[in-house]
């Protein structure tokens, strides 16, 4: 990886998880929706359910997406807040390599996030583990994760003052993004009558592509001056 | 490749104009620095100083006209500019949950020196600054002098050709700001060219060359300090920036 990349997305993992203030933020980004979901997930396992695959995902990747979508928040904001983006800007650094170590440092907080998710819900779960579960615990959730991040990431960077002004409203976006996605598959899956597995599979494409999507407009949309004009 | 040596002139402004949504910040702004000058860009607040410096350091791009660094455009050339520059913004820049050397190691990486040449050179920074023994303190926890020079290390972290201080000695208290102008004088001695917005003008005249002043935008006046001294017969800067603003 390029070594520039790895030293931003190192430095905006120790800025971020050095401030008390995300501390609480991120316990109950994690703690509400597990002990929300888990019960209602782990019963309708049971019960043999063929309404797993919903909580399941719910649970496996609400976490994730909140915990990203607070670090992400802080990218831009801290660095407005502590007036260092201007040194940062001044570097030799192209604005892609920026964008993608902020990217990295919420990629990596996420899939953590999701890997100790994943092995709660493996353990926990009284079924076999099938296709459709694997594709959202190893597929839907990272692919989540990335998507999330090229979105609040775009949209700090975007925005910088309001995000520096501490919009937490901006973190809802990749929530509301991805209940979007949802909902369409959703409805897909009713009108097409799909099977569980069908439909996960859908799902992990459409977000594929709009993962690929996010980050092409992402890094067209970054822009020094606008980060240096929003201080 | 821009030949440095044949030019002499490391910072090149053309009739340099910047508006932001419709409000001119600079307006047909020209002036030129010599290699290894200090040289002073005095103005009263909101006179385009820091504009200017940001569209120097490449954080903004201009309207019209034509910036060069080291020969190089700073609209089409930005990359190359960044490398050959150092910049100090008027906050400091540290982040305050990292330590001295976690700042400096951090700019170190951002100008990819290796890994195993970044403690020497962080060192050798911090010797200069005497800094060292405050190398594992916080950011938060630092004075504003000791920010600014660890500021100042960062802004040298890449042995930069040019350096652009933005208002350096702004809050210093009158120690802070001559000690901070004698770091100033050493690296002028190691041939380094250095532009620097400073309201201190009896401190500026101890260690520049030459100046420019810009008011509303617009250039009033630039050239060799002893030269604009003679032509309008002043004794000091301060007297040549009251008589030239008109205050």
């Amino acid at each position: 990886m390029n070594s520039v990349i790895a030293e931003i997305g190192k430095k905006e993992l120790k800025t971020t998880f050095r401030s008390k203030s995300i501390i609480i933020p991120l316990l109950m980004g994690i703690g509400i929706p597990l002990f929300a979901g888990l019960p209602v997930t782990l019963e309708l396992a049971a019960e043999g359910s063929e309404l797993i695959y919903a909580p399941l995902l719910f649970l496996q990747v609400l976490p994730a997406v909140i915990v990203t979508a607070l670090v992400g928040l802080n990218a831009f904001s801290n660095e407005i807040n502590w007036r260092t983006i201007k040194s940062l800007l001044v570097a030799p650094v192209s604005e892609k390599e920026i964008f993608i170590g902020k990217s990295l440092a919420c990629i990596v907080t996420g899939l953590i996030v999701e890997a100790c998710l994943a092995v709660i819900i493996l353990i926990l779960l009284p079924i076999a583990v099938d296709i459709p579960i694997l594709i959202i615990l190893m597929a839907i959730g990272p692919l989540l994760v990335m998507f999330a991040t090229f979105i609040i990431i775009a949209v700090t960077s975007r925005f910088p003052s309001s995000a520096a002004a501490g919009v937490g409203a901006a973190s809802f976006i990749p929530m509301m993004a991805i209940v979007a996605v949802f909902l369409l598959c959703f409805c897909l899956q009713m009108l097409l009558q799909m099977d569980p597995l069908a439909m996960q599979v859908m799902l992990a494409l459409i977000i594929a592509a709009l993962t690929f999507v996010t980050y092409f407009i992402a890094t067209k949309w970054f822009n020094r001056e606008r980060l240096v004009v929003g201080l | 490749m821009p030949n440095i040596k044949e030019s002499r002139k490391m910072i090149e402004v053309k009739d340099v104009t910047k508006e932001f949504d419709g409000v001119t910040a600079l307006n047909g702004v020209s002036f030129k620095v010599n290699e290894g000058e200090v040289f002073a860009y005095l103005g009263p607040n909101g006179a385009g100083k820091t504009t200017t410096v940001s569209i120097l350091a490449t954080l903004l791009t201009p309207t019209s006209g034509k910036a060069t660094v080291a020969g190089y455009d700073v609209t089409k050339n930005g990359m190359e500019v960044r490398r050959l520059i150092g910049y100090l913004p008027e906050d400091f820049g540290l982040y305050p949950t990292l330590t001295v050397y976690e700042n400096l190691d951090f700019a170190a990486g951002l100008y990819r020196i290796a890994k195993e040449k970044r403690e020497e050179k962080i060192r050798e920074l911090l010797e200069f600054l005497d800094l060292w023994d405050r190398k594992d303190s916080k950011g938060a926890t630092l004075s504003k002098g000791m920010k600014q020079k660890v500021g100042l290390a960062k802004a040298l972290i890449n042995d930069p050709k040019i350096l652009f201080l933005d208002e350096p000695t702004s809050g210093l208290d009158p120690g802070m700001a001559r000690e901070f102008l004698k770091l100033i004088l050493r690296l002028k001695e190691k041939g380094r060219t250095i532009f620097m917005t400073t309201h201190l003008l009896a401190r500026a005249e101890q260690v520049c060359d030459s100046m420019a002043l810009i008011n509303e935008g617009k250039i009033l006046r630039t050239g060799k300090i002893s030269d604009i001294k003679a032509e309008l017969k002043s004794s000091t800067l301060e007297d040549i920036y009251f008589a030239v603003i008109g205050v």
